[in-house]
């Protein structure tokens, strides 16, 4: 999900961080909360919404809402 | 009372980067006033003054985010009162009449901040413009003859307290579009108010540059961290390169000084270290004739100056002198 929103390869999505890339700005971290939700169907909180400034850490956020991996 | 080449008036604009949280807007504030700013600059919007429903709709985490992010009235009077307490001004960027009232009549904002996406608004410009108050009206995105017509406007409202920003609403700008000379631009086309700059740039270079230009007002956007997720952090400034950019700033302007070309005390000291005074070239008798190639100049500049030394040809020694020593008035007739 984090490569599709972003337009990078997977390979670069392990250890990935907000504004590590140009497209995960604040307007790219909307459009990956949106993609995450959708996918999920969950309404994340806002805490969480700007807690998640890794993909290890959104990984984290997004198991509190009983999404497994 | 500020004005064109004074210090500048430095105001940390801290936006949003508090997260709908007023004990790291508090923070903000401790970091703005230890930083040195004269101000520390919020947000008034709420999700409703920001924003249509057409947006949300199309954008509905931003509708949160914008709810989360927001403080109430209350809390932006109580971030006044607190930054009153810390001996810092508080202003803020009012998005409706209401929260033009509220920070007028409630929070004693010295002046209101109108935002660049407002100044085509004319008529939300005349009922700011009544309030009375300072008006600093950002300018980007705007040609000339806009900021003209909302300058008329808030004039034509009986207001002539104006301090205009030059401004590129770009987060942050390219360099090559920033144009800091439209702060000059500004000022002649606009005498009678004071022109600042709303620095959207990484690094204090930009505000500096504009403090050189004369600029009035330096308003930089403040963060804690620049790494946590907010609207503006990736181009926000963190604390230490705030105090950084509010000295250089100041020093600056100290050191522009004047055009008029003036010797100062300390430099006619070292005038008496660095400069050269006239020696003799050989070791020479009283009564012998000054040539000039018995003459030279050396550090210091206590003896006759160099600039000197042609006029002293022709003179004759009063005394011996050894090769390499400086020349006395005394020694010479």
């Amino acid at each position: 999900m984090f490569a599709e929103t972003f337009g990078i390869e997977e390979a670069q999505v392990a250890g990935l961080k907000y504004q590590a890339i140009e497209q995960w700005d604040s307007v790219g971290h909307m459009t990956l909360v949106a993609a995450i939700e959708d996918a999920f169907e969950i309404e994340m909180d806002t805490d969480d919404i700007i807690d998640m400034s890794s993909f290890e850490k959104a990984q984290e956020i997004v198991a509190k809402y009983g999404v497994a991996f | 009372m500020i004005g064109d080449y004074m210090r500048p008036y430095v105001v940390a604009e801290v936006n949003s980067s508090h997260n709908g949280d007023v004990e790291v807007a508090k923070q903000m504030i401790d970091a703005a006033a230890a930083a040195g700013c004269d101000c520390v600059k919020f947000q008034s919007w709420s999700a409703e003054s920001l924003y249509s429903a057409t947006y949300y709709k199309a954008n509905p985490i931003s509708k949160r985010i914008v709810k989360k992010f927001a403080l109430t009235q209350e809390q932006l009077r109580d971030m006044a009162a607190y930054s009153r307490s810390k001996g810092i001004d508080f202003s803020s960027t009012p998005y409706s009449r209401e929260e033009v009232d509220w920070l007028v009549d409630e929070c004693q904002a010295p002046f209101i901040k109108v935002a660049s996406m407002d100044l085509n608004n004319y008529m939300y410009l005349r009922y700011i413009a009544k309030k009375g108050v300072p008006i600093v009206l950002s300018t980007g995105m705007s040609e000339m003859e806009e900021i003209r017509k909302a300058v008329r406007t808030i004039e034509e409202a009986g207001n002539k307290q104006i301090c205009l920003l030059h401004c590129i609403s770009i987060y942050p700008p390219e360099f090559d579009t920033i144009h800091l000379q439209n702060i000059v631009g500004l000022r002649e086309a606009f005498p009678d108010y004071p022109i600042g700059f709303s620095d959207h740039s990484h690094g204090v270079e930009m505000a500096v540059a504009a403090t050189a230009l004369g600029a009035a007002l330096i308003e930089k956007h403040l963060t804690l961290d620049r790494t946590k997720i907010g609207m503006d952090n990736q181009m926000a400034t963190e604390p230490e390169e705030m105090k950084q950019m509010v000295d250089c700033c100041i020093r600056t302007q100290i050191a522009m000084g004047s055009k008029e070309r003036v010797v100062r005390e300390a430099e006619q000291e070292q005038m008496k270290k660095m400069r050269r005074s006239v020696i003799v070239t050989r070791d020479m008798k009283a009564g012998e004739v000054l040539r000039l190639e018995d003459l030279n100049a050396k550090r210091p500049g206590t003896g006759i100056p160099a600039d000197r030394i042609e006029t002293l040809v022709g003179k004759t020694l009063m005394v011996d002198k050894e090769a390499d020593t400086l020349l006395e008035e005394t020694e010479i007739n």
